[in-house]
């Protein structure tokens, strides 16, 4: 059965392998009917978990297993529901037949057990305790063979089947309750205990995982070994190439070598690093443990399919240039396509990618906000490191220029994308709103023919016999200095588009734009934006209909366990959803709810939609105010068209429920009796501290339409609650 | 200031161009107010004597606030109370058989509201008001052939007052406040130096000033709890 169910497999992976249009390379999508696991409601899946709990034990440990399924079953919804998680695309469906192969016959794991891919950049693989591995695309990305993926799902069922998370819950719990050896202990031991209980965790993966599933599977057991090395080096990119600067460079637009490093830092990376303090024992260990487990070389490195690995980890890769830009990680984002662009240099996807990563440094640039999208290139280890002091030497506006240089010679390769036409727009008016420049402040002509003119204009002194006037001298030495090139290579910058009048006519227009702006004794946009507050009290949008992305409210209670009080936010949430309903009939606002948790289940394009607006969102939330097209926004017609709205709402509100100093509140209360209602009611009442958000979008354009985020020191009571989201919607739907 | 005062009335009226909340698009709440402090001097009761004892002084009122803003409401209120005048004082001119004249008295104030922490009407708010009082002897507890003839006892007075308050809605309708109100008041006479005419012939101004004592007394600070409905 397992191996019709692996054809299957197959055949549906080769099926993918030639749909992809890798220049218009589409973000992974999930495919199928959507699991349970994302649809169930929370208190569903931990009831479940609860009833397993066995009544034989004590009632303390009954608790604590109770309170652990209460936190785990929140946290795992919690990322099943972030839209990062997928389910049926090519990748997952690659590692589960990975996983079906190491764990061979046991029919009883395989039904327990389920593979999901994280849309994340970091080399990472867990295993839940309710039988979820969960493999992030970057860990996918770093890997080189199928036996590497093969030994970490092997060590990833042991932490399932050997229950390590709840084993660590319990520990924790005994230290934070200053229970059995943990009695009457420093925090130093405690902190020691654990780290070696979870080490100990580590090894047994390793070393069970070898030997009952990896060992047997037939891969090649070095495998085991070869994962350790890719962990010790994954903080690095996927490959270690010279950064080539060529790839920003036009025939007459040249960055000078003195905005290069001349050697870029080491690679530090060792496996011997001291793990006092850590979960996860150092490498070297883990390597020496297995390898005295390893046979030697037999096996093989790939057993389902070596073409589907390589495809899967293309699309990983592909995958993480997206991921970089969402996460407003622009320099890996660039450095992540400028490797991929070494085996397909004309890829329309990787070269926008790096367009709009560009795009974005421009414009944070701009804002002078430059080093919160650009690390230090100091911290930068290896050959990424380059293109880090690049970015950071280019001086004030050759971001821009750079940017635009880059976008329309994109724009000229690909002359009918509407997505670069979109880009090409926004960077001309980066160049010139934003940083004054005119068609005027280029040259028109080439670095060489400067040379010619100069060499003439001099010769031309001499014939005149004004070649030793104070004049003369000034004229020749500043043709010298501008023919020269070091210090304005940027006005090179658009020489090679000079005879384009597409080009020309686009910038002239702008410029004609900037002018008409100005004459109309309007601020410089820059200034501008600084003043207009685009999230004023008392906007007027004139909307009628709304879409809300699953809401939510948290509630933190210092009492609790673990700080959360999964039932009340639960309960809260749904209340939320209530009140919104509520209000919005009575604004006469239509809304409706796009979310996981929805009788009957979801369809899968629901899913899909679902995902890619939780990414969008994020995004320009984490943009604020700064106007910066969202990079997903190519793919949000499509979606808009499906959902029914371009107007998206993304609310929530946070209750931390903290310790009170009665003491002080009593003597305050004797002092000062006038006060005393409200004194004693503060006594009564525990401290509260509260957020609520809302945001407004236009997935059109990308604008933020309304964005508010209170803070206030009482519990999110009913008529709080209803007070703000009526403040809300009525901005949204009055004109 | 002509400018200033229209451009104060016409406020919530200007206002209601913008996308005012109010409470779930309600905007005006029309409360009863009650308003006590336990006191040792002035109660509302007659039975005046010297022992030193905590008793309640109270009074009652309504109000009207109009929200104009997130944070901001028009106020205006009214309320009624009544004391009575110090036994010593009002023993004079040998009329020994006097007993502690009542003194009623109206107050109206107008001010607005601001809200620190909600929308209005929700939350912690401050309020300030300006106050307008007219105290009078109700009953002169004279024998009714010596109050013949006499002219009434009037005293008005202007102030402010400044309150702390906290607010809850319940049911969409019924808004709950509670907190305390100081409030200051000054003699209308004393402000516009208007030299009144003795109603007595003796001690009318010791009269006067007791009045203004009981009342200031009375009004300078208090606890207050109100219920409001939203409409």
């Amino acid at each position: 059965m397992s191996k019709i169910l692996n054809l299957l497999c197959l055949f549906l992976f080769s099926h993918f392998c030639f749909s992809q249009d890798w220049n218009y390379y589409q973000p992974i999508k999930a495919v199928g009917k959507v699991p349970k696991d994302f649809t169930e409601a929370y208190f569903s899946k931990y009831q479940s978990e609860k009833d397993q709990v066995s009544s034989e034990l004590k009632k303390k440990e009954k608790n604590r297993q109770d309170d652990f399924y209460k936190s785990s079953e929140y946290f795992i919804d919690q990322l099943l529901t972030n839209g990062k998680v997928f389910y049926g695309d090519t990748i997952t469906n690659y590692c589960q037949a990975v996983l079906n192969k190491i764990i061979g016959d046991d029919d009883e794991l395989k039904k327990s057990i389920r593979v999901y891919t994280v849309k994340s950049p970091l080399v990472n693989a867990t295993a839940s305790a309710n039988g979820i591995i969960f493999i992030n695309l970057g860990l996918i990305a770093q890997l080189e063979t199928e036996a590497q993926l093969a030994f970490i799902l092997s060590h990833e069922l042991i932490h399932f089947t050997n229950k390590h998370v709840l084993d660590q819950y319990i520990e924790e719990d005994k230290v934070r309750k200053g229970e059995d050896i943990f009695k009457n202990k420093s925090e130093d031991f405690k902190l020691d205990e654990l780290s070696k209980y979870s080490k100990n965790h580590e090894f047994e993966a390793d070393e069970d995982g070898f030997k009952k599933y990896f060992e047997k599977s037939g891969y090649t057991q070095r495998a085991a070994v070869e994962i350790l090395e890719i962990l010790q080096y994954a903080y690095l990119p996927f490959d270690v190439v010279a950064f080539d600067k060529s790839i920003f460079e036009n025939e007459n637009f040249i960055i000078p070598n003195s905005y290069l490093l001349e050697k870029v830092s080491t690679i530090k990376a060792v496996d011997d690093y001291d793990d006092e303090n850590s979960t996860h024992p150092n490498l070297l260990k883990r390597k020496k443990r297995l390898n005295r487990l390893i046979k030697g070389n037999q096996g093989e490195n790939f057993l389902v399919s070596e073409s589907v690995f390589k495809h899967c980890q293309k699309m990983a890769r592909f995958e993480l240039s997206r991921l970089f830009l969402v996460e407003k990680n622009y320099i890996e984002a660039i450095y992540n396509s400028f490797l991929l662009l070494r085996n397909d240099s004309n890829n329309r996807y990787l070269r926008l990618s790096i367009a709009k990563a560009l795009h974005a440094l421009s414009m944070y640039e701009n804002e002078d906000n430059l080093s919160e999208v650009l690390p230090s290139y100091k911290d930068i280890e290896g050959d990424s490191q380059q293109l880090y002091y690049l970015i950071d030497q280019l001086g004030e506006g050759e971001l821009s220029i750079l940017s635009l240089n880059y976008i329309y010679q994109l724009k000229k390769d690909f002359p009918n994308d509407k997505t670069i036409d979109i880009y090409f727009n926004r960077a001309l008016k980066c160049l010139v709103f934003e940083n004054d420049l005119r068609l005027d402040d280029f040259y028109t002509i080439s670095q060489d023919s400067l040379k010619i003119r100069s060499n003439d204009l001099k010769d031309s002194l001499k014939v005149n016999k004004v070649g030793n006037s104070k004049i003369a001298r000034i004229k020749s030495k500043k043709i010298e200095k501008e023919s020269s090139g070091s210090e304005n290579f940027w006005k090179y910058a658009f020489v090679d588009f000079m005879e384009d009048d597409l080009f020309v006519y686009a910038l002239e227009d702008m410029e004609s734009e900037y002018e008409d702006y100005l004459a109309a004794e309007i601020k410089p946009l820059k200034n501008r934006f600084r003043l207009r507050n685009r999230y004023a009290s008392s906007r007027s949008l004139g909307i009628d209909s709304i879409l809300f992305l699953n809401s939510n409210c948290l509630n933190l209670d210092y009492k609790a366990n673990d700080g959360i009080s999964y039932s009340e936010s639960e309960e809260n949430s749904t209340k939320y959803k209530a009140y919104i309903h509520e209000c919005s009939d009575l604004v006469d606002l239509n809304v409706a709810f796009i979310d996981y948790k929805r009788e009957g289940g979801i369809d899968n394009q629901t899913f899909n939609n679902l995902a890619i607006l939780q990414s969008w969102v994020r995004e320009r939330i984490n943009h604020n105010k700064q106007n910066i097209l969202v990079s997903d926004g190519e793919y949000m017609d499509s979606v808009i068209d499906q959902i029914g709205s371009r107007y998206i709402s993304k609310t929530g509100n946070i209750t931390i429920k903290g310790k009170k100093e009665i003491g002080v509140r009593v003597v305050r209360a004797l002092i000062f009796l006038p006060f005393a209602p409200m004194i004693i009611e503060d006594l009564v009442t525990p401290n509260y501290q509260s957020f609520n958000y809302f945001y407004l979008f236009d997935l059109k354009t990308g604008d933020a339409l309304l964005s508010e985020f209170n803070s206030y020191e009482t519990k999110d009571s009913e008529d709080v609650l209803k007070s703000m989201v009526y403040s809300y919607l009525i901005q949204i739907k009055e004109d | 200031m002509k400018k200033f005062i229209l451009i104060f009335l016409a406020a919530p009226f200007l206002s209601q161009a913008q996308s005012i909340p109010g409470y779930l698009g309600k905007r005006q709440v029309v409360s009863f107010d009650f308003n006590f402090i336990p006191s040792f001097v002035v109660t509302n009761n007659e039975d005046m004597t010297d022992d030193i004892a905590i008793k309640m002084t109270y009074k009652n009122g309504i109000s009207y606030d109009f929200i104009s803003d997130k944070s901001w409401s028009y106020t205006g209120s009214l309320d009624f109370t009544q004391t009575y005048m110090e036994a010593t004082a009002a023993d004079f001119n040998g009329y020994d058989h006097i007993r502690n004249p009542k003194i009623s008295s109206i107050g109206i104030g107008a001010g607005i509201k601001i809200y620190l922490q909600h929308l209005a009407p929700l939350g912690s708010h401050l309020e300030l008001k300006l106050l307008y009082r007219n105290s009078y002897v109700s009953d002169y507890g004279f024998e009714e052939e010596i109050v013949n003839g006499i002219e009434e006892l009037n005293v008005s007075q202007l102030g402010f007052g400044i309150g702390y308050m906290k607010s809850r809605v319940f049911n969409d309708h019924f808004v709950f406040s509670y907190g305390m109100n100081l409030n200051m008041l000054l003699s209308l006479s004393d402000i516009l130096f208007i030299d009144t005419a003795p109603i007595f012939n003796l001690g009318s101004d010791v009269l006067k000033d007791n009045i203004k004592t009981r009342i200031q007394l009375k009004e300078t600070i208090y606890m207050k709890f109100s219920i409001g409905y939203l409409l």
